[in-house]
């Protein structure tokens, strides 16, 4: 026994003195030996001397390490083998192990006898970083047992007695935990890797987990590192251009806003469109906005049918499933803080004229005293009178604003033996560019994990969020952006006694509702009219417990809650006889509402794994039970006594409003979910969902929705290693999925019929009526979207390349739209089953990692394509209109009405307009643009005017006839690139977004370049065509009757259309780590500064405001993409911001 | 690693698992089904028999359907017949018979019939499955079922004579089979309302205990007139004496007669008088929402009209005037139907002070028109079912009034009667007395007939002059056959080229009605 000992010993001894410079990399499972030999010796040189019946009685080993030292490594191989090895010089000899007896000859469990066991030593070493720099902080724990310790400053640790036989589990936050078997050394030294992103990157899927090499759906997994490198406040906008067909547009640039997630196109028309997000298990339905980024460990999103049928309803829009950060078991407690600082830049706006410009143009229109205008503004006569009574103001500066944002993030984390936790707080605090804009967070989390038994463990998250949001005021039924450019450049926020004025007729605008009386001081509206905000308070918390039956069989019960709370208030003042206009509410007025919308769930799930042989099951059932809920609550009274009011109980309140409402639903679930492999090349995963839902009619709630995915690894095939490609393409995997997932995008009672109320009349007796009014649809079942995927995984030259490929086609069947009802069964309209929408695209995503010397640096870049088509939406052609019921005073108050159009057979939001071409440069071009008859086109055409064309050849222009397609608001491309970069304690990250092939109608450019009214103009009228002086413009004429003869100025033209493509440059960090000497010094484990620049640059050829068009600040819009996708409308522009900030950890 | 297997047998920690699974698996049977607690819902209705008479009250309120909102489409449809001429121009396609399957206005009282029929067809289908209502007694019930019976009757009557061949739905629209029923041919649409009329007759009082319920009397007349409408709408003779009987039956309640004063079957002085079996009851009151109220004004006379859409025809002023009655003065059934330059005031203006009209603008009265008569002389203006009894100070276009719509007077079964007795060969005396009865009430003097097509003349002539304005003249011109004749006589060129007897014997089935059902197919000749 002692020869065995010393022998091995010295065997290990041999093995440290080289082993230091012979490190491994090797990933595989159910290996042969004599492959694993053959690859280390690939890697190190040596050589292998053993005969063949020496391996004879050994097992294939499953062994994932990279970058540990050969004889760590052959430890691992020759663990629970009848072998042993020896190293010498370049030489491993590989013998048979002797079966000796131990001191008291104990059997051990893997059946060879322990000779170690009794053995006691000292172990001693030191914990490293791949950059050669001690850990401080490293938890080394035996096995098994609580005993332990920690690395000290220098990562120098010692244990002393520890049987010879034990294993050593070495772990530190955000990196690999290591395991290394005593075997009677007494120097152990580590080197601790970062945790990587590849193929044994640990996904997600629905309710279990899969190594993503084994994937066999599209789960993308964002590169959360990289996301904490942009100082967000919301996560969303993190996950801009981080995974590919995952789209998101902000809705604008004002803080707090929430964003608009898209996977894969829009593949429905009513209901949610989000994806269902799930963080930790909890369903959340506010959306990302309000999670601390710095609380998130992994996001994945799962984003076809065959991974996400587990989900079942909702999943139909793809899946987020959020991870949040846990303690590590056997670490001390370990505190991080990061904080920035940072200043929004404003906007610097579009080019308006000043004073002087803008009664030039009126003059040129007008006469130079402008006595051709009806109404013309008093204030612009008294201006050409006498300039120096007035001076200029620029409004767009006056709105927007340099905006100061600062955020902070404290977390502790560590954990025992028996448990782990981690406990974060945050604040964010930002203001917007945008004039009230603000937002406000305070982030609490704590989650915990605890060992109850070898067998139970249980756990809980919990997190709340409060709140502040003030969003950009509906200014007289518009945002600030349309007041700034609009009002008279010569108007003053406040008159000569410093009291806030409002325009009126003297300065142009009116009383009459009109795009000129709209234009309103928005300043004053702000300052001295109105106030309001929204405070959340968020809260979502699950606890679970995890029971292991038997070996591979554990049974896991996961509670959650998630509540949304939002309570809002708004509050006018006494407007005062200047303020009378209909667009303002009532004198010292307060409305206060509060808005609660909460939801548990009840999982049970059962999960199998077993690995035999080289066959792998997974195997998950389960069963969920899940409700939501929503309660409202509202009140309003005005004329209170003052306008500070914040009580609905204040003195003077009158009229006073009030509304409630509660509703709920209700889902139940079965779920099961297998996946097989064989050998790790054949790969298949199953999934199944039965769910009911209390919205749909009884004999019509249960939806059954399927998934399937197949998957072949060729790179674990023979043939591949034999051709050589292995050393070329070192993982390489097809997959096809298919899948049904299911939608109930229903009103929460629709099959329910709710009670008509009437009076009927016997007798001049009125008496009380109530009857079921409209007819009800019981048969209204699950929508269904049936998504196919193939695709491939890859990973090339040992993992420096690595990415994939999707190409999917999602059918949305039995879409549930608005149907008619025969007006003979009653009438109405019901929730039918009868759209139908496609969707289909690429995907694809390449990261490029290398390192050259101290030099790392990593590339990733991501592109999707989607295409949409309505295949059935009920009607072959809708306008906005018509979705709102045919009733042009539903519409918002948008500036241009009709300009999109939906289209059986086509896409969603295009354009359709009258086409234009040019100007025509005299009048005899004009009066040449003849029709059949000889008749002028456009008899009203004069030098200057636009020529339109008739496509119909009717011989008219008209807005029925002659509207041609002119591109869709809609990108047919977005893409998302990342780069990262460090050298020695310098790194870098560069993120950028694009989208290409929308188009934009500018709104902007409409609004400002009318040339009628008296609101201000764009600078581009300066240029107005002339015959003589400036006949070469592309101007139109200043006409100031344009509206009733050629109609330059309308709407439906393309001469607004511009192309929409663009690259936004969203985050440059540049940072630096403290080096070792100097955060010893400050007594920090690690400490890091660092600058980044937010929104650096748009790379456009548009020339409005931003490319990245949003919806509205007033959000009344239902749908936007369906009909307003490419038409911006009064939203702020993402702002440019500075920003400086530190992490460290203690 | 010392598991709970070891611990305790496997079987037993498994089974305490499992058990532990099946307690939160096995969550209560009801929990998808979910109640709206914000709305009043049918399925906690229909549970009393207060809910069942809230329910036929609705039933009731529908029924003004068949006269369409704002009476835009009963005018225009009056027009047709050769009563009115059409002033507006809208619905000039549907005055002039070149309106398409999109047309509103038949669109219109298409969806309001089966509006009413589906009310109907929700109370009945209501007592039917709700079985545990508890009833004060069985009459109650019998009442209700009577009285949802009537309109579903009254429904398929107009139906069957407005639209030909429909579809005969006969419960409330749950799914797909339901909402798709096929058409019917036009024998079995009258069979429809007949059933229906029958039930209603059998369960109906004579005199109900509230005033402005359906009566046996109104039951019978309509089926009466349901019969009389089959006869000679569908040449099938034998329903002539059918008809006979039912009036007859009316006639011998006792009950009914015809009022002294003509003008009390049009304004609010004298409703639900011995002359009516049916009126749609209508009150103004502004203070409650959504009471039903009489609004034919807002269509009649300048200043009272927001747009006057129909005047009365020179042919039909004409008609009118021909026969004085025993004091040589015109009939007061012309004086009462029209306002014209020599006849009765309105609201205290003499039509040739009207002027610009009753001068009632934005609700401010003032006096104008033209005190020196100087104002228009020609042509007249609707005065039936302007509420003449109102004072001229309550009179403004956007306020309702409360007269009742009468829908079937006594006068309308005595002439229906000797109609019916006539074409079936039946007592030419009988007949001539009923005819009597209405000549009588008009002070006309008395007259004989020697022979059955004598009379008819006399009958149908008395029907224009009874009944104008009442939406009676175009149904029974096509009946009659005597639309195209009449259309020649008197219509207007457009009207001559475009009237064709088969196609515009019936209206169109709406395009929406095809559009979603399948099953529905249009009338043959649209």
């Amino acid at each position: 026994m002692k020869l065995t000992v010393l022998l091995l010993t010295t065997g290990f001894l041999t093995v440290s003195a080289t082993g230091v410079s012979q490190n491994i990399n090797f990933s595989g499972k159910e290996v042969p030996l004599e492959t694993v030999f053959s690859e280390v010796k690939k890697q190190t040189g040596f050589v292998f001397l053993f005969s063949q019946s020496v391996l004879a009685d050994t097992k294939p080993v499953t062994i994932e390490v990279s970058n540990v030292p050969l004889s760590t490594f052959l430890d691992l191989v020759c663990k629970n083998q009848p072998i042993k090895y020896k190293i010498r010089s370049k030489s491993i000899f590989i013998s048979a192990k002797p079966i000796t007896e131990s001191s008291n000859g104990q059997l051990t469990s893997d059946g060879t006898f322990d000779i170690l066991k009794d053995t006691l030593i000292d172990v001693r070493g030191r914990a490293v970083n791949t950059n050669g720099s001690p850990l401080r902080g490293v938890s080394i724990v035996r096995k098994g047992t609580t005993t332990g310790t920690f690395t000290d400053d220098q990562g120098n640790y010692s244990l002393s007695n520890v049987p010879a036989n034990a294993t050593l589990q070495f772990s530190f936050v955000g990196m690999k935990m290591q395991e290394i078997a005593i075997g009677n050394k007494a120097v152990i030294n580590v080197v601790m890797e970062v945790v990587e992103a590849g193929m044994n990157e640990v996904i997600v899927t629905g309710y279990s987990t899969t190594a993503k090499k084994n994937l066999t759906s599209s789960v993308a997994s964002a590169d959360v590192e990289s996301m904490q490198k942009k100082a967000v406040v919301d996560v969303t906008q993190a996950l801009q251009g981080n995974v590919s067909g995952v789209n998101i547009t902000a809705i604008g640039g004002n803080p707090g806003e929430d964003m608009v997630i898209n996977i894969r196109g829009l593949s429905s028309l009513s209901g949610e469109t989000t994806p269902l997000i799930l963080v930790d298990g909890v369903q959340v339905e506010g959306g990302l906005r309000n999670i601390n980024p710095n609380d998130i460990k992994s996001i994945q999103v799962l984003k076809d049918a065959s991974s996400a049928a587990v989900y079942g309803s909702r999943a139909a829009n793809g899946v987020i499933l959020v991870t949040t950060k846990k303690g590590e078991q056997n670490l001390r407690a370990k505190v991080t803080y990061n904080d920035y600082f940072s200043s929004q830049v404003p906007y610097k706006g579009i080019s308006v004229t000043n004073s002087k410009e803008y009664t030039s143009i009126l003059q040129k229109m007008y006469g130079n005293d402008l006595s051709g205008a009806d109404n013309a503004p008093q204030a612009a006569l008294d201006y050409i009178a006498d300039p120096g009574n007035f001076s200029d103001f620029n409004w767009q500066e006056a709105i927007y604003r340099p905006a100061f944002m600062q955020a902070h993030d404290l977390s502790v984390s560590g954990g025992g033996p028996s448990g782990t936790y981690r406990i974060s707080l945050g604040n964010v605090s930002q203001n917007g560019i945008a004039l009230h804009t603000k937002y406000n967070r305070t982030n609490v989390r704590a989650n915990s994990e605890f060992n109850v038994s070898n067998f139970i463990k249980i756990g809980q998250t919990f997190s709340y969020a409060r709140s502040l949001f003030k969003r950009e005021p509906n200014a007289y039924g518009r945002g600030l952006f349309y007041h700034a450019i609009r009002m008279y450049p010569y108007f003053q926020p406040k008159d000569q006694n410093g009291n806030w004025q409002e325009s009126d007729d003297y300065w142009g605008g009116g009383t009459e509702r009109s795009v000129e009386s709209g234009i309103r001081n928005p300043l004053a509206f702000i300052n001295k009219l109105w106030d309001a905000a929204e405070v959340g308070n968020d809260l979502a918390m699950s606890g679970y417990a995890e029971i292991t039956i038997l070996r591979g069989l554990t049974y896991k019960i996961n509670g959650a809650y998630a509540q949304i709370d939002r309570s809002e208030w708004e509050k006018y003042s006494a407007k005062g006889e200047e303020f009378s206009d209909y667009y303002y509410s009532d004198d010292n007025s307060y409305s206060r509402s509060k808005n609660k919308s909460y939801n548990w769930n009840i999982d049970n799930l059962l999960r199998f794994q077993r690995k035999i042989g080289k066959h792998n099951l997974d195997v998950t059932v389960g069963y969920v039970a899940q409700k939501w809920y929503s309660d409202e609550l509202g009140g309003y009274k005005w004329n209170f006594t003052s306008d500070q009011t914040s009580s609905l109980d204040a003195p003077g309140g009158m009229d006073p409003d009030t509304w409630s409402s509660s509703t709920e639903h209700a889902l139940l679930s079965y779920l099961g979910q297998a996946f097989y492999s064989y050998d790790d090349r054949y790969l298949v995963t199953v999934n199944f969902r039965r769910d009911g839902s209390s919205r749909f009619h009884t004999g019509y709630r249960w939806g059954n929705f399927p998934g399937v995915s197949l998957g072949w690894r060729l790179s674990n095939e023979k043939f591949w290693e034999k051709s050589g490609l292995v050393n070329a393409i070192t993982d390489f995997k097809i997959r096809a999925g298919y899948g049904i997932l299911g939608r109930q995008n229903l009103g929460d009672y629709d099959y329910i019929a709710t009670l008509e109320n009437e009076y009927a009349v016997f007798d001049n007796d009125p008496r009380l009526s109530l009857i079921t009014g409209n007819p009800v649809s019981y048969d209204t079942k699950w929508e269904e979207l049936v998504s196919k995927t193939v695709g491939i995984d890859y990973e090339l030259f040992n993992g420096k390349v690595n990415g994939s490929f999707d190409y999917y086609n999602n059918e949305t069947r039995g879409m549930i739209i608005g149907v008619p009802i025969s007006p003979s069964v009653g009438g109405g309209v019901r929730q039918g089953n009868l759209g139908e929408i496609t969707n289909k695209g690429f995907e694809m995503t390449i990261n490029y990692k290398n390192k050259i010397g101290d030099f790392s640096y990593n590339v990733g870049f991501n592109l999707s394509t989607q295409k949409t088509i309505l295949v059935n939406f009920g009607s072959d052609l809708s306008t906005q209109e018509d979705e709102l019921g045919g009733d042009a005073s539903n519409l918002p108050e948008w500036d241009v009405e009709h300009i999109t159009e939906l289209h059986k057979g086509r896409g969603l939001s295009e354009f359709w307009l009258i086409k234009t071409n040019g100007l025509f440069k005299n009048d005899e071009e004009a009066q040449q643009y003849l029709n059949k008859n000889g008749e002028m086109i456009q008899p009203f055409a004069k030098a200057g005017d636009i020529k339109f064309i008739d496509y119909n050849g009717d011989g008219q222009i008209t807005a029925e006839g002659d509207r041609q397609f002119c591109g869709t608001g809609i990108p047919k491309v977005y893409a998302g690139f990342n780069f990262t970069a460090s050298y020695k304690q310098i790194d870098l990250y560069i993120g950028a977004t694009g989208a290409f092939g929308q188009v934009i109608y500018n709104t902007t450019r409409y609004l400002t370049e009318q040339n009628h009214g008296f609101g201000n103009f764009s600078t581009a009228l300066l240029d107005a065509f002339d015959p003589v002086s400036n006949p070469n413009s592309n101007i139109p004429r200043l006409n100031p009757d344009d509206i009733g003869e050629n109609g330059n100025t309308r709407a439906a033209t393309d001469r607004y259309i511009e192309k929409g493509n663009y690259v936004k440059i969203r985050n440059i960090e540049l940072g630096y780590t403290l080096p070792e000497k100097i955060e010893k010094r400050i007594k920090m484990s690690s400490a890091r500064i660092f600058a980044r620049v937010q929104n650096l640059a748009n790379i456009t050829r548009y020339t409005g405001p931003d490319p990245e068009i949003g919806g509205t600040p007033t959000n009344w819009q239902a749908h936007p993409s369906l009909y307003t996708a490419g038409i911006p409308r009064d939203f702020t522009p993402q702002a440019r911001s500075y920003q400086f900030g530190v992490n460290v950890t203690f | 690693m010392k598991t709970l297997i070891e611990i305790m047998p496997k079987c037993a920690h498994s089974i305490l698992t499992l058990l532990l699974i099946l307690l939160s698996v096995s969550c209560s049977k009801n929990f998808l089904d979910l109640k709206n607690t914000n709305d009043l819902t049918s399925d906690n209705f229909f549970k009393t028999p207060r809910d069942f008479e809230y329910a036929i009250n609705a039933v009731y309120r529908s029924a003004e359907g068949v006269r369409d909102d704002d009476r835009q489409h009963i005018n225009v449809q009056q027009a047709r017949g050769g009563e009115s001429d059409l002033v507006s121009v809208h619905n000039q396609e549907f005055f002039n018979y070149t309106n398409d399957v999109t047309n509103a206005l038949s669109g219109g009282l298409y969806a309001n019939l089966y509006h009413l029929i589906y009310r109907a067809n929700t109370v009945l289908y209501e007592m039917d499955v709700n079985k545990d209502v508890q009833w004060d007694n069985e009459r109650q019930k019998e009442l209700i079922s009577a009285q949802a019976y009537f309109f579903r009757g009254l429904g398929y009557f107009y139906l069957a004579h407005s639209f030909g061949e429909v579809a005969i739905v006969t419960t409330p629209a749950f799914t797909e089979v339901d909402r798709t029923p096929v058409k019917a041919t036009i024998p079995e649409v009258y069979d429809q309302a007949i059933a229906d009329l029958k039930l209603a007759k059998a369960g109906l009082d004579e005199v109900p205990d509230v005033i402005g319920t359906v009566s046996k009397g109104a039951a019978t007349g309509f089926l009466g007139k349901t019969y009389l409408y089959r006869a000679s709408y569908l040449s099938e003779n034998e329903y002539y004496a059918l008809a006979a009987a039912e009036f007859k039956e009316v006639m011998d309640m006792g009950i009914y007669g015809l009022v002294d004063d003509y003008v009390d079957n049009f304004t609010d002085k004298n409703e639900n008088n011995i002359e009516s079996l049916f009126e749609l009851q209508y009150l103004y009151a502004p203070e409650l929402d959504d009471v039903p109220a009489q609004f034919r004004g807002i269509t009649s006379v300048p200043g009272i009209a927001e747009q006057v859409v129909v005047r009365p025809s020179k042919w039909l002023m004409e008609t009118m005037s021909t026969e004085k009655d025993v004091n040589g003065n015109y009939d007061v059934r012309y004086l009462e139907t029209v306002y014209f330059h020599g006849g009765l005031d309105l609201f205290g203006v003499p039509y040739n002070q009207l002027c610009g009209g009753m001068a009632v603008v934005d609700g401010d009265h003032y006096e104008g028109g033209c005190p020196d008569g100087s104002g228009d002389t020609t042509g007249g203006y609707w005065r039936k079912y302007l509420n003449v009894s109102d004072d001229f100070e309550q009179v403004s276009y956007d306020r309702g009034a409360s007269n009742n719509e009468r829908i079937l007077r006594y006068a309308d079964i005595l002439l229906m009667y000797a109609e019916a007795e006539i074409k079936s060969e039946g007592s030419l005396a009988d007949a001539a007395a009923a005819v009597k009865q209405v000549r009588d009430r008009a002070h006309l003097s008395d007259k004989t007939w020697t022979s059955d097509d004598e009379l008819m003349t006399e009958i149908k002539h008395q029907r224009i002059l009874e009944f104008t304005y009442e939406n009676t003249l175009y149904f029974d011109l096509i009946r009659w056959g005597d639309l195209g004749a009449a259309i020649q006589d008197h219509g207007n060129d457009v009207q001559k080229i475009s009237y064709n007897p088969v196609k515009h014997k019936y209206f169109p089935l709406p395009l929406e009605d095809i559009l979603s059902n399948k099953n529905l197919k249009q009338n043959e000749a649209w």
